[in-house]
Order: C-alpha cells, then structure tokens, then sequence
C-alpha cells in the first residue's frame, strides 16, 4: 500500500510511503516519530482529524504539522 | 467555472511552471562542454589528417587525450538519476486544498487587485496575553518564486493587543512575518502547491512563541514604548525602572550588562569596570588609581598602594613588567633597568648599580677570581684552527683572508 505523507517540521517533507496492510494513523505516526507525542502534532488524513485508530488506506494523504512552531524576530 | 476551481487552475499552472524551468534533464552543462570540445579535437583531427598535417594531428591529439581524461572523470562522478515524477500537483489537489480552508477557517478571502487569499485564524492567546485573531494572506506571485514568501508573508491583526510596534511577538511593525522555525516547511508547501498547509503552518507559527526570538516579550506585552529602553550593550528593550544608569559614560544599560565595582561597590557598566592587571578584582574607573607605566594595565586602589614602583623613577609597576636587583631585589621599569641593572666585574649578574659598587663578592673575591667560578677548560679552543679542523683539503684555493680596517671598518681583502 502506498500512502502520500507530509511531514511540516524542519525542512519538511512530502512524498509517497510504503505501508503494510490494516495500519493505524497512531501506529505510523509512532513508527515516523518514536520520540514524540501525537499531542505535539495536528495530524491530518485527506485534511481532516482522524482518530488515532484510523487504518491507512491506499492513497491517504496524511499530513503531520507540529503543534510548536517558533518563530523569529 | 467557480472561484475556488479558477484559483485552483492558476496555482496549478504557476507551480507547473516553476517546476519546468528548475528541473532540466540532460547532461550536466560540465558534461556537456568536456563533451563538445572532445567532438571538436576529434574534427580537427579528421582534418589535420585529410590535409596531411602530420604534426597538427599529433599536437591535436594529445590535446584530445588531456581532455579525454577530464572526460572520463567527470563522467565517473556524475551520475544521472532517473527524472523525478512530476511533482506539479494536480488541479483537484489544490481544489481541495481551498475547499479544506473552509473546514480549517470558515472559509477564504480573495482579492482579486492584490491577487491574494487570506483566511482569518481563531484568536490567538499567548502565555494569557490576548492577541486577537489573524489574517493571514497568501500572495499568488509566492507559487512562482517561494523564496519570496521568506521576507514576504504578511498577516494583520483583526483586533490587535499591540505592544510598541507590535501586535504578534513574531510578527514585525508592518505585519511581515519572521518564519523561523516555519520557513523552510512553508517554503516546501508553496514549492507543492499545498495550499492548505501554507495556512496551517502559519496558523500554528502564529498560536506558538519563542520567548529568544521574540521581537517583544510577552511579560512586558502592552508597555509603552516610552516605558522602555534599549540596553546600550546588547541592545535588549528593558523597562526604564529596571534599567541602570551608568555615571560614568552615561548611558543605561539592563540588568545583565552592569555590576558593582568590587572596591567601592558603585554600580557601573561593565564596559566601565576594569580588571586590576595584578589581583584580577573588577573596579569601576575611580578605583583605577595607576596604570603601569610600562604595559598600562590598571591596578586598583590596594594594588597600587602596596605596591613600591619604580627605585628609579617611581612609577608603578604591574607584577608582569617588574625587573628587579637580584641582590637587593629593589625593583626597576623597564627603562630604569636598562640604566641601572647590569652585570659586576666580578661577573655577578643582574645587580643594581648601588650593589655592584658594594658589591659582597668583590669584598672576598681573589684577584681575577669570577662569581660564576674558574673558567672551563677547552684545550681544542687553544689549538689553532688548523689543526682542530685539519690542513685545508688539496685541490681547493684557500679562502681569502679578511682583514678589518679600524678606521673606516670597511673590509679588505688580502
């Protein structure tokens, strides 16, 4: 299965992204980010909030946008 | 056609072209010349060769072998990948991209003069301080150039809490913001094409705070200006009630860029405060009560009184340029030394002139005896130079001997 991912932190990132079969917006967001909380993100599938147990579909487009973003002066 | 769907086609045809004119398949322009110049030796070879120019071949040709191997260098260190997929975005993506604002804002603005879409944020709250919603605008012209949209985002406060020139610690006196953090990702998102996660990244931008980056900080949001100065020394907006002012140069300064002088405990800057050359304790100018007179490093009002200077010319003396008798350890600046220290007959080293006349060796010295003991013996110095180093080696003309003229000093040669 194959999901369209975008990441909004850092230098940010969008492309496409394996997955395995029945895997949870919740699960892929701790495999991406093993050292981080949900709660930090707004996480977004095909732009809408999903719940964590969500399962990935062919073709999602899930974005992750840090909840922190700090600006500059 | 609706607005939404139009916008959608514009954003999708600037993205489309930007991607065109950055993303160039082919050789490498390095390539491509190394390549080129090797087709033109090799032509000139074939015609060197059809007129019979023997040497222009062979000279041509070497030429082509320099060039060959810069060739096949280049072509090992370069290697071509397969061409990216069109990452244009499709015009359905961006449509519901716009359509989504509506969810995430209640919808969008366009205006058509400034050719640009804005949506309006919730109002944002930071550490208690009420800031009000946000406009955020996003100028169309951003999807051709995304670098631009750097210096160039712009959002307006709808019912602004303004601090100074202020009403977003991030966000500059005319509604320019600073991206920080955000600029590479927003620049990423104008890059694709993603409408709705330019407007999200800001709206998160503009719900966050980085109190070190800040261009007012949010304890001191809604002072007047006129409240407040800037530090002389790193320049951070401070109130004027915690701020100090500096006797000494007259200037005010914050509470990280003043202490007390460690003498008489007078608050100054620390621009004014000195570090006493000798015992290191950091005082303001009117405890500097001497500088050295060789080096001139200060020295505090303690240092200086203990301290003897100069047995010459009394000035003071840091420890560092002291030079003293080593027999009566009277100390001396550096000129002073040069006139009064020096060596006794009897060889005693680095004595003051005073001691040298009374000096304890010479009393009880032998005659001809020296304070540094009898001289070594080195008999190969006594021999002469012959027959230390040998007869010069036959064969060879022996070397002119000269002779020092005393008059004019002027060498002659024999």
């Amino acid at each position: 299965m194959n999901i369209y991912f975008i990441n909004n932190e850092g230098g940010g990132f969008a492309g496409s992204a394996d997955i395995r079969e029945n895997l949870t917006v919740e699960t892929f967001f701790k495999e991406r980010f093993p050292d981080r909380a949900p709660s930090d993100f707004l996480i977004r599938v095909n732009r809408e909030a999903v719940p964590g147990s969500y399962v990935l579909q062919d073709k999602d487009r899930v974005t992750m946008t840090p909840m922190k973003i700090d600006g500059a002066a | 056609m609706n607005l939404s769907l139009r916008l959608a086609t514009r954003i999708s045809d600037f993205v489309a072209q930007r991607v065109a004119t950055t993303h160039v398949l082919g050789l490498p322009s390095r390539l491509h010349s190394c390549l080129q110049s090797c087709m033109i030796l090799h032509s000139k070879i074939r015609k060197a060769q059809d007129k019979g120019f023997a040497v222009a071949e062979k000279i041509v040709h070497k030429q082509l072998i320099v060039t060959m191997d810069r060739l096949k260098r280049q072509a090992e260190t370069i290697s071509l990948s397969p061409p990216e997929p069109d990452k244009a975005p499709g015009v359905l993506d961006i449509y519901a991209d716009i359509k989504a604002l509506e969810e995430e804002f209640g919808g969008y603005k366009w205006d058509h003069e400034r050719e640009t879409l804005s949506v309006t944020t919730d109002p944002v709250t930071l550490l208690d301080v009420p800031l009000g919603p946000f406009r955020i605008d996003l100028k169309l012209s951003h999807f051709k150039i995304p670098t631009n949209a750097d210096s160039g985002t712009h959002v307006d406060a709808l019912d602004p809490n303004v601090s100074g020139e202020h009403f977003h610690p991030h966000v500059g006196a005319h509604g320019a913001v600073c991206l920080g953090d955000g600029a590479p990702s927003i620049r990423r998102a104008l890059e694709d094409g993603r409408v709705l996660d330019y407007f999200i990244i800001l709206k998160q931008l503009l719900n966050s705070y980085d109190r070190d980056g800040a261009y007012t900080i949010l304890e001191n949001w809604g002072e007047d200006a006129e409240d407040r100065i800037d530090c002389s020394d790193c320049g951070y907006a401070t109130l004027m009630d915690e701020s100090m002012y500096c006797d000494c140069c007259s200037d005010s300064y914050c509470d990280e860029c003043y202490g007390s002088c460690e003498s008489c405990e007078e608050v100054v800057c620390d621009g004014c405060r000195r570090t006493c050359v000798t015992c290191t304790s950091s005082v303001c100018a009117g405890c500097i009560q001497a500088n050295c007179k060789d080096c001139g490093a200060p020295l505090c009002e303690t240092c200086s009184t203990n301290n003897e200077g100069c047995g010459g010319c009394s000035g003071m003396l840091c420890e560092r340029c002291v030079q003293s008798c080593s027999s009566c350890s009277t100390q001396y600046c550096k000129s002073c030394a040069s006139e009064e220290i020096g060596d006794c007959k009897c060889d005693k080293p680095g004595q003051c002139s005073d001691c040298r006349e009374k000096c304890d060796f010479c009393e009880v010295r032998q005659p001809g005896e020296s304070y540094l003991g009898p001289p070594k013996e080195h008999p190969e110095f006594e021999k002469a130079e012959t027959q230390v180093f040998g007869a010069p080696a036959p064969g060879f003309l022996p070397e002119p001997a000269v002779q020092e003229n005393e008059e004019n000093c002027e060498p002659t040669t024999a």
